[in-house]
């Protein structure tokens, strides 16, 4: 393919034409460099998504309640709707078939809560026992809320691996007393989660205990509900369409009303981002190739300009017998030569560039392992010899169409 | 060896069309050494190039050791220049990337012979212009006459039916221009046909015959007593 | 005012009254205290029934129990207190007086 008679010549040509060729090669070069780059940190985005997820159950919807936008059965729109404990238990019943953990979540502002003398800011939520389960809650110490609690509406609660640190340090919280609204509460758990800090921090009680300690309310805030992962994609989307339609019958919201009430799935979020990334990714590729193209442009200029220096040389070799054929693959030769040698140097430097500052991408700009897979880097070789071919052919084209005699006249 | 028949060759040149050969007929046998004379614009060296396969003629008919040449594709064509013909230009048109070896040797390189017969060959050929101990030295590196003799070389090394040489003392001086010709002489004596084309009276009269070229017609074909160059 | 005027007004007079009612010899949860009420064609929703609950609640007619259900959470089930029934006897004497002299003023206009 590459004989010693068509290294020389490729080499000449280079050395003949230094300036033009390192700066037409570092066009592709950086083509690729851009590329890889850029994809590599897609990569590391979409990473950050996913780990994102990792500690949530996919098969988790959160049901909140909102305002209505439209009138509907003699209530006018901007009513607000609220869940109750009958909302709460109505939902359970119709719909055991589907649920694996049902629980509601009353959320209170961040409020001061002391032990002896240390004291800080908490958020404390009202959930039921099945909380535990749909949110992979993991408990240290002691135990979770159970249903005895809830029906005794005992003031038990449970603490954030945070909130144990701050107010016990390294004593143990189980069964002492902490203050907060000014009333006393027993610590039965310690509990940490992996979805970040923040979860830490939360204090949780049962959910009627603190109906209690609001005027007897019954309202039991948003509803979390764990479906069996049994029932499948298409039987969640069918679950959430049910529920959807049954509570907007019971508050008497229009069905066609997008407000009113608000269903998140962990599931929909994980399709957004993934979206998202892919989306990204596309608009990387997209101006990586953009920056390639040029490169290409690049190199075929130069091209162009050495057949046409050596228009003498191409004439006399087709004097001697050259075919238009081996014109044109010589050509050809020369170009993909330096189009893949341009692109593997920015593939190289690339790829260089990507695990060097991986550590620093991870801290700084939540990017977690950027990379770029074995398939990707053959798959972009095979583009470069393509694009040099594509680069190279209409200069090989115009050089196999010289005519000797033309040529031979030349200069 | 050639037979040329009414031939006619005309240039366009913008919207005129400048008729350079208006119908020659001439025939040169195996083995002669003819040289081709005329003031520029005679069309001599048109007659070299459609001789040699560089160009295509518009009317009449020209044959090539009894295979009649016409308009063909350039690969066809670019195979009989190979397998046929020789040349020898005015500025020697060596490839100056490549040492003399290399120049020669291309040829070959294009009728798709092996590495190591190719170089051999070349190798005989160049020893036989004299240039052996030359062979690694580029075109830059040798004098005038060397490069002729080398781009000679190149000429034969194919074995071509005949050998065209167009001004081949052009760019040399006297004296170099008689060791050319008395290279092309051997040459000839060997069997080979030859024509050069020249404007020099001294060289065409190293010639055996000569055809005196004007405003596109033969006016003058006759043989002579060739001179010897040294 | 109008004829509809007059009775949405009147149900809502009554409305601690019919929850009473509806509540003497049951154990009911919100959702079920509001269907039979609709069942009679009074047409209530939790707005306007839960603060009457808490209301009989607090003056101590009303009182409420969780009670653990197979599936799911536990239910708030409403009943009367002794104090809430005797508060409806009364209730119920008081409403058949007035009735009973409507009734008599209806026939005399005959």
């Amino acid at each position: 393919m590459f004989s010693r008679d068509r290294w020389l010549e490729i080499l000449d040509t280079i050395s003949k034409n230094k300036l033009r060729t390192i700066l037409a090669g570092s066009t592709v070069a950086l083509g690729i460099l851009i590329f890889v780059v850029l994809y590599g940190l897609g990569n590391g985005l979409e990473n950050t998504f996913k780990s994102f997820f990792k500690d949530d159950q996919l098969n988790t919807i959160w049901i909140n309640p909102g305002r209505t936008s439209k009138p509907y059965a003699g209530y006018e729109s901007n009513r607000r709707i609220e869940f109750d404990n009958d909302d709460y238990a109505d939902i359970s019943e119709k719909f055991d078939f589907f649920i694996d953990g049902i629980t509601p979540r009353i959320t209170l502002t961040a409020r001061n809560i002391s032990y002896k003398l240390k004291s800080n800011n908490f958020s404390v939520r009202g959930v039921g026992p099945d909380h535990q389960k749909n949110e992979m809650t993991i408990m240290m110490q002691g135990r979770f809320i159970n249903s005895k609690d809830i029906i005794n509406k005992e003031r038990y609660v449970v603490i954030g691996r945070l909130v144990k640190q701050d107010l016990f340090g390294e004593e143990n919280p189980i069964g002492k007393f902490i203050n907060g609204g000014g009333r006393t509460w027993k610590v039965i758990g310690v509990f940490q989660d992996d979805g970040g800090d923040n979860e830490e921090r939360y204090i949780y009680a049962p959910y009627t205990t603190i109906q209690s300690i609001q005027r007897g309310s019954d309202n039991v805030g948003q509803i979390i509900i764990t479906y069996k992962p049994e029932i499948g994609f298409d039987g969640a989307l069918e679950f959430e369409k049910k529920i959807k339609s049954y509570i907007k019958n019971r508050k008497k919201i229009d069905p066609a009303d997008p407000r009113g009430i608000f269903i998140r799935s962990a599931s929909s979020d994980l399709k957004e981002s993934e979206d998202f990334s892919n989306v990204l990714k596309m608009i990387v590729s997209f101006v990586g190739l953009g920056t390639l193209l040029a490169g290409i442009i690049g190199i075929s200029n130069i091209m162009v300009y050495v057949v046409k220096e050596r228009t003498k040389e191409l004439g006399i070799r087709k004097a001697i017998g050259a075919t238009p054929k081996s014109i044109v693959w010589m050509v050809l030769q020369e170009s993909i030569f330096i189009t893949t040698i341009s692109g593997y140097i920015g593939l190289f430097v690339g790829v260089m560039f990507l695990s060097s500052i991986g550590d620093t991408l991870q801290e700084d700009f939540y990017i977690i392992d950027p990379y770029v897979d074995l398939y990707t880097a053959l798959l972009a070789t095979l583009m470069l010899i393509v694009f040099g071919g594509i680069a190279g052919f209409i200069p090989a084209k115009k050089a196999s169409n010289i005519k000797p005699i033309e040529a031979l006249n030349d200069k | 060896m050639i037979k040329i028949k009414n031939l006619h060759k005309s240039y366009n040149i913008g919207k005129n069309s400048l008729h350079v050969l208006k119908g020659l007929d001439i025939e040169i046998k195996e083995g002669e050494l003819v040289a081709i004379m005329g003031s520029s614009g005679s069309g001599k060296s048109t007659l070299l190039n459609i001789i040699g396969m560089l160009d295509n003629h518009d009317k009449g008919s020209y044959e090539l050791d009894g295979v009649i040449i016409k308009k063909m594709n350039e690969t066809k064509a670019a195979e009989y220049r190979n397998k046929f013909l020789g040349f020898v230009f005015q500025s020697f048109n060596l490839i100056n990337y490549k040492n003399a070896l290399d120049n020669v040797i291309l040829p070959l390189y294009y009728q798709g012979i092996s590495r190591k017969v190719r170089e051999k060959k070349a190798l005989k050929y160049l020893s036989d212009v004299g240039l052996k101990n030359w062979s690694h030295h580029l075109p830059n590196e040798l004098s005038g006459g060397q490069k002729q003799r080398v781009a000679i070389a190149r000429a034969m090394v194919s074995e071509p039916k005949v050998l065209l040489a167009d001004e081949p003392t052009g760019a040399l001086d006297s004296n170099t221009s008689k060791e050319v010709m008395d290279l092309i002489q051997k040459i000839n004596k060997a069997g080979k046909t030859i024509l050069v084309v020249t404007h020099e009276h001294d060289i065409s009269q190293m010639c055996s015959r000569i055809v005196k070229l004007k405003d596109g017609v033969i006016v003058e074909d006759k043989k002579i007593k060739q001179k010897k160059a040294l | 005012m109008s004829s509809e005027n007059f009775k949405i007004q009147l149900r809502k007079g009554l409305l601690e009254f019919c929850i009473l009612q509806v509540l003497s010899n049951n154990k009911l949860y919100t959702s079920e205290i509001i269907e039979n009420l609709n069942n009679s064609k009074i047409i209530v929703v939790e707005g306007t029934v839960y603060p009457l609950l808490s209301r009989l609640k607090n003056k101590g007619y009303v009182d409420n129990e969780w009670i653990e259900s197979k599936q799911g959470p536990p239910r708030k089930y409403f009943n009367l207190t002794n104090q809430g029934k005797k508060y409806l006897s009364e209730l119920v004497s008081s409403y058949k007086e007035v009735n009973s002299s409507i009734e008599k003023l209806i026939k005399s206009s005959k």
